[in-house]
């Protein structure tokens, strides 16, 4: 299941040169440790492939200027719909709306290596996450983003706007976030 | 009768490093030839694919009993639980509720931790608000005969700063250009 977390200490510490690419074969990701089983397997394991073989989701990660090769926290999208035939019945306001399908970009993992947790990468990472999803949006018509967050983690995107979906099932793990490309836009300007 | 070819002639072209490893594999295993090697390391690679295949989980372990996971991509495409994890979600009907309300809203107003982050204030920005006087401390380290180490530090520092901010603000010229 996509998860999204971002752990974070308030201790002051030294800053990073940040520079945040696409995943390339030569960026070493087999240390990469965020904490997380779960979201380390998928960065260790399966990132690549489904970047470059199976091409259903896009990562980019942050690199260190002085050692561009190792990934300390990373990222990764994809695109999604949400059907409006199951919208419909729910929302009387969406039936003015003459879409067949929501179109949102997913961000579907964010992930820092907790040796640089407390430096600011989460938000730079969502940042960039931000202005991709803009830019995906004026490309290929997209309405918002959507964020499926740790329970603990939900409070952190709240910052950035994210909203909480409620309706989760009983017992998940994760929480669906939401926000409006148009509020991300703004923000922008 | 014709006779059965016994083996097959394999040439490969490696890079400069991996011939040097090569080599100092075949010197540290007291092998002789490429051959006997790459007959080693079929077997290995066999063994691994038949334990992954069986849905085992290939590690070592240290003297501290740590145990260290064999993570390859390359090897993981035979493990029987091989099913690359999916970037999809599962919504509730109550979920799609919500979202449809949200979704037919207007867009709500940007928060401060958004603008921050979208208009990239942090530590570069701010070092550019602050320019002048940053300049100015450069000027003043330069004129210097002499520079103690922590004023070497803040040189290499005020030099960084002012690449990274020449790279910012090229960023978001193309970022205009691309958004406008």
């Amino acid at each position: 299941m996509p998860k999204a977390v971002e752990s974070g200490s308030l201790k002051k510490k030294a800053t990073v040169d940040l520079l945040i690419c696409q995943l390339e074969k030569h960026h070493i990701r087999a240390t990469f440790d965020c904490g997380d089983l779960a979201l380390n397997d998928y960065f260790r394991r399966y990132a690549w492939q489904n970047q470059v073989r199976h091409q259903i989701g896009a990562t980019y990660v942050a690199v260190d200027e002085s050692q561009p090769q190792v990934a300390i926290g990373y990222y990764t999208l994809a695109m999604t719909e949400i059907s409006s035939d199951s919208l419909l019945e729910l929302s009387a306001a969406l039936k003015s709306l003459p879409y067949p399908a929501i179109p949102a970009v997913l961000l579907a993992r964010l992930a820092v290596d907790r040796r640089f947790n407390g430096r600011g990468l989460g938000r730079k990472l969502l940042a960039d996450a931000f202005h991709r999803s803009l830019q995906i949006g004026r490309q290929v018509g997209c309405r918002c983003l959507i964020v499926d967050a740790y329970p603990s983690a939900v409070d952190w995107y709240a910052k950035f706007g994210l909203i909480e979906i409620p309706g989760a099932r009983l017992g998940a793990n994760t929480r669906k976030m939401f926000v409006d490309l148009r509020t991300i836009e703004k923000a922008r300007i | 009768m014709a006779k059965e070819r016994a083996s097959m002639r394999f040439q490969a072209d490696l890079s400069p490093k991996d011939a040097a490893i090569l080599e100092s594999l075949k010197s540290e295993l007291d092998v002789r030839s490429n051959a006997e090697l790459l007959a080693q390391a079929l077997a290995i690679i066999s063994w691994l694919v038949r334990e992954r295949r069986s849905g085992h989980t290939v590690a070592s372990i240290d003297r501290e009993n740590r145990v260290r996971e064999l993570v390859s991509p390359f090897v993981e495409r035979a493990a029987v639980e091989y099913k690359p994890p999916s970037d999809q979600i599962d919504w509730t009907p109550q979920e799609l509720a919500s979202l449809a309300e949200l979704a037919s809203a207007e867009p709500r107003e940007p928060t401060k931790e958004l603008v921050a982050a979208m208009t990239g204030r942090g530590p570069i920005l701010d070092s550019l608000r602050s320019g002048p006087e940053l300049l100015a401390r450069t000027e003043e380290l330069a004129a210097k005969p002499h520079l103690s180490e922590q004023e070497q530090l803040e040189e290499v520092r005020l030099k960084k700063l002012k690449e990274r901010a020449k790279g910012q603000m090229e960023t978001l010229v193309a970022q205009a250009k691309i958004l406008h």
